[in-house]
């Protein structure tokens, strides 16, 4: 029902007018019924790491949820390569390409490490790329495949988790707070692995608390605060929004 | 010796059936989260469906098992996972009851389908054949249940853990969330592990059918004593649930061998007291187990946002009052006399709704044992004053709320499901050591008369309406009262948080305590009315299947509110009044309280929240024909003229 959004780097640096991977209109959106989000607009660039900063409580988080199809936009429209799909379903949209690594270790605790993998194939990548993907990036998972993921480390979760994003070839990877809580020389492994699946043209949105990272690995950034995107544009003018946005005044 | 082996052998084999039937449960549960309460009706179902199959239309056995298990049973499934999705994220109660609604709708359908007069002797699948094991003669059907037992156990095992589709039903139950954003069709999944289940049902529910004659609630009940066994695997281990029900088969068949037997009936005092007891040792079972869960951990709860209906003050609760006992005056007075035992009726169904309002209106608990005190205080009222008295009815609800404490007092350390489901567990013990049991009512039942009071009689059927009428409404006034009170706060503050209540110092578990001796109090007066209604009640009247379409009744009419207690009752006398002039209905009450309480399922205030909103709503509409009317006049209009003025 939804045509496939395969990254197609040589079209994307190019052609302009091509509507980009996911683009979010006017959204209000949150939990029940208090908004989080105040009519943002955001568009994932076509092959490239986009960085979205923002303080504690921007609504960071939310606006990934909305794009992976966690949370429905209450107003606005939410945009897969240009056509209106508010009412998918976040499986559905895992399916045609769209892969959201959530906060936080997003690993399944009672499965081992395999049975995270298989399960992650049922976006539609096949198990042997899957296991290759990961097991070639981070070794250390290869050695506790049978073990299980809620006995791993914290950054042998995040590895497990960030695999299935690497692995099952997204159009795009949407990954939030990768760094919360792990060793810097843990988040630059991790943050290479971002890097390296971009270059081969996959979209990726990365949510950052701590600016200076975000700002390292980004092409385009955008900054929230208190649920409005406050600047978007290239990361090198970004740092004026940035200390408005955490530290107060106006930017 | 021999008879010793005899009953183990014969306990392990029952245990198999029960472990079929649990650990359908068991998967149903852990991967959607509903407690699949419907569970025994869709094996009971399945067993009359077998036999109509079989023994009437001469189907060969396999051809019957098949279509029964693999074609009836997960269709059955389908459908009830569509009726569920609507509820996705619902509260426990809110699924317990669309679920117990789901099995009184069955119960009432087999009733409608299959006559409950008809005897119906279902053979043994594999006839008379039997093999000698240790002397011990054992049939073909009871070996063919340890096998399929066993192939269910390994089969579920290696679904779960071998196969992706397994991976992902684990994943689901890991986290549902995430698993949607690895592109699990999570609709699917539920979809399947309800098939698996109602198969696993239907499966029980055939294997019980051999060598019974089928009774609809007898079957239903059987089914249901899995749930003892699942909630040894803590509703989630399947080899737990397995242990489970071996044990409870074992207890209940070596409760057969002669010295053991004859030891317990020495202990017990009264004839025939032990077999009471072996009666209900599903329903001990059941209890021990979730005595034996640990106590439930104080979590933080999701913010939900709640239609609390209004609280009415003290006058208008008493002017209401009043005007209830006003109205059913004037309405017996009216209606012709044949119908003024309906109105009774529906007046002591309103009463019995009333002590759910206060405990699942109130503290956000389900009692599914409500009808043990309507019993209890319908017996202490006609044993001990005859019914003459309003002291009977006084003292048959103190004698129901002491029993409803001392059930409360083991029970509130659970909380939600955990603790309805240990009512029910009560419920059944209550059936079979108390209710069921001939010495207490009564072989001819217990005569409960109607009391006299200021020395007014209440004998005709038009003068105990009107003091159903005051006795339901001096009760609503003090819920009223209650909810009003710190108490109260209390109460309300339990229900949105345990947690935040808990940590303002709150004590919580003797303020649930309390509630249930409350409710059981209402309850235990409606009993009086119960008896004083009817003339003379036997244990048979207050079956816990009753307490389950109490519950159903009380939740269409409006669970929150003493106006929907009063509905319930409404409902409850048009409906009786129905069955009792229209030949053909047999069942279909049943029926169509169960599919109301599905359709309101959504609606937390029940009827009365929907009228309420019906009235609200109209009051909005006249306002906003208010404001267009304003916006129709000249001055209004002008720019929309210029608009179109504009090229």
């Amino acid at each position: 029902m939804l045509s496939t959004a395969a990254p197609d780097a040589s079209a994307a640096a190019t052609d302009a007018a091509q509507p980009a991977p996911i683009e979010l209109l006017e959204v209000h959106a949150g939990y029940g019924k208090i908004d989080v989000l105040h009519g943002i607009g955001i568009a994932v660039p076509r092959g490239g790491v986009a960085a979205l900063l923002g303080p504690n409580g921007a609504g960071k988080s939310t606006t990934l949820g909305v794009m992976s199809g966690l949370i429905r936009p209450n107003r606005g429209c939410r945009h897969v390569q240009g056509h209106h799909v508010n009412g998918a379903d976040a499986d559905e949209l895992a399916r045609i390409g769209i892969c959201h690594v959530r906060e936080g270790r997003s690993v399944f605790p009672n499965l081992t490490v395999l049975d995270n993998l298989k399960v992650a194939s049922s976006a539609g990548a096949s198990m042997d790329r899957l296991c290759e993907v990961a097991f070639t990036l981070f070794p250390r998972l290869d050695e506790r495949q049978k073990q299980l993921a809620g006995t791993l480390s914290g950054g042998e979760k995040q590895m497990l988790a960030l695999a299935r994003g690497l692995g099952t070839d997204p159009a795009v990877l949407l990954v939030d707070e990768l760094s919360m809580g792990l060793a810097p020389l843990v988040v630059a492994e991790l943050y290479e692995a971002v890097a390296t699946v971009a270059a081969t043209g996959v979209s990726v949105l990365v949510v950052e608390q701590f600016a200076t990272i975000g700002l390292k690995y980004a092409d385009t950034v955008y900054v929230m605060k208190s649920g409005a995107v406050t600047y978007s544009g290239p990361p090198e003018d970004a740092m004026d929004a940035v200390h408005a946005a955490y530290l107060g005044g106006h930017g | 010796m021999t008879e010793l082996l005899q009953f183990t052998l014969f306990g392990l084999m029952l245990g198999c059936v029960y472990a079929i039937a649990a650990m359908g449960l068991v998967l149903t549960y852990t991967v959607t989260g509903v407690f699949n309460f419907a569970h025994g009706a869709v094996g009971m179902i399945a067993a009359f469906v077998y036999f109509d199959l079989r023994v009437n239309r001469g189907w060969p056995t396999p051809l019957a098992i098949l279509v029964v298990v693999f074609l009836l049973a997960p269709l059955m499934g389908l459908v009830t996972e569509r009726l569920l999705r609507r509820f996705q994220g619902a509260d426990y109660a809110t699924s317990l009851v669309v679920t117990v609604a789901l099995t009184v709708g069955l119960l009432g359908l087999a009733t409608r389908l299959f006559d409950p007069g008809e005897a119906r002797f279902t053979p043994f699948l594999f006839g008379e054949r039997r093999i000698v094991v240790a002397s011990v003669p054992i049939t073909y059907d009871r070996m063919f249940q340890v096998v399929v037992a066993a192939a269910v156990a390994f089969g579920l095992r290696g679904l779960l853990f071998r196969t992706t589709l397994g991976a992902r039903m684990r994943a689901v139950v890991d986290d549902g969330e995430l698993a949607r954003l690895n592109g699990v069709r999570s609709r699917s999944i539920a979809r399947m592990s309800w098939m698996i289940g109602f198969c696993l049902a239907g499966l029980g529910g055939v294997l019980f059918a051999g060598g019974q004659n089928l009774n609809a609630i007898v079957l239903t009940l059987l089914v249901l004593n899995a749930y003892g066994a699942a909630m040894v695997g803590r509703l989630t281990s399947l080899p737990m649930t397995f242990v489970g029900a071996l044990l409870l088969g074992l207890i209940q068949e070596l409760t057969n061998v002669t010295w053991l037997a004859e030891f317990f009936e020495g202990l017990l005092p009264g004839e025939g007291t032990f077999t009471r007891v072996q009666l209900a040792i599903p329903g001990i079972f059941l209890v021990v187990a979730m005595l034996l869960v640990p106590s439930a951990r104080l979590t933080a709860g999701r913010i939900v946002g709640r239609d609390e209906p209004a609280v009415p003050s003290l006058r208008g609760s008493l002017l209401s009052a009043a005007g209830l006992v006003a109205g059913v005056a004037v309405l017996t007075s009216v209606l012709p006399s044949d119908v003024h035992g309906d109105v009774v009726r529906g007046l002591v169904v309103a009463t019995i709704s009333l002590s759910l309002v206060a405990l699942t209106g109130l503290s956000g608990q389900v009692s599914l044992t409500q009808y043990l005190f309507v019993g209890i205080g319908a017996f202490v009222t006609g044993k001990y004053f005859g019914g003459d008295s309003v002291f009977g009815m006084l003292l048959g609800g103190l004698v129901a709320a002491a029993i409803g404490v001392i059930v409360a007092l083991p029970a509130v350390r659970l909380r939600g499901l955990h603790l309805a489901l240990s009512t029910f567990g009560i419920a059944l013990i209550g059936r079979e050591a108390i209710l069921g049991d001939p010495r207490v009512f009564g072989l001819a039942g217990l005569s409960v008369g109607r009391p006299e009071v200021f020395g007014i009689s209440m004998q005709s059927d038009a003068a105990f309406a009107v003091w159903c009428a005051v006795v339901f409404s001096v009760l609503a006034v003090a819920v009223g009262a209650l909810r009003r009170s710190w108490f109260g706060r209390q109460l309300t503050a339990i229900r949105d948080s345990e947690l935040a209540a808990a940590t303002l110092g709150l004590r919580v578990r003797a303020v649930k305590v309390a509630i249930f001796g409350f409710s059981a109090f209402i309850a235990g007066c409606s009993g009086a009315l119960f008896g004083g209604a009817s003339g003379a009640v036997q244990g048979t009247q207050f079956e816990p299947v009753t307490s389950l379409v109490i519950v159903l009744f009380a939740f269409v009419g409006g669970i929150t509110t003493v106006g929907g207690a009063l509905l319930a009752g409404v409902l409850f006398a048009l409906l009786g009044y129905a069955e009792s002039n229209i030949a053909d209905l047999a069942g279909l009450v049943f029926v169509a309280i169960g599919a109301a309480a599905i359709g309101l399922g959504r609606q937390p205030n029940g009827l009365a929240g929907v009228l309420f909103d019906a009235l609200g709503r109209a009051r909005t509409t006249r306002t906003s024909i208010g404001e267009r009317a304003r916006s129709l006049r000249p001055s209004a209009r002008r720019p929309t003229l210029e608009l179109e003025g504009t090229p």
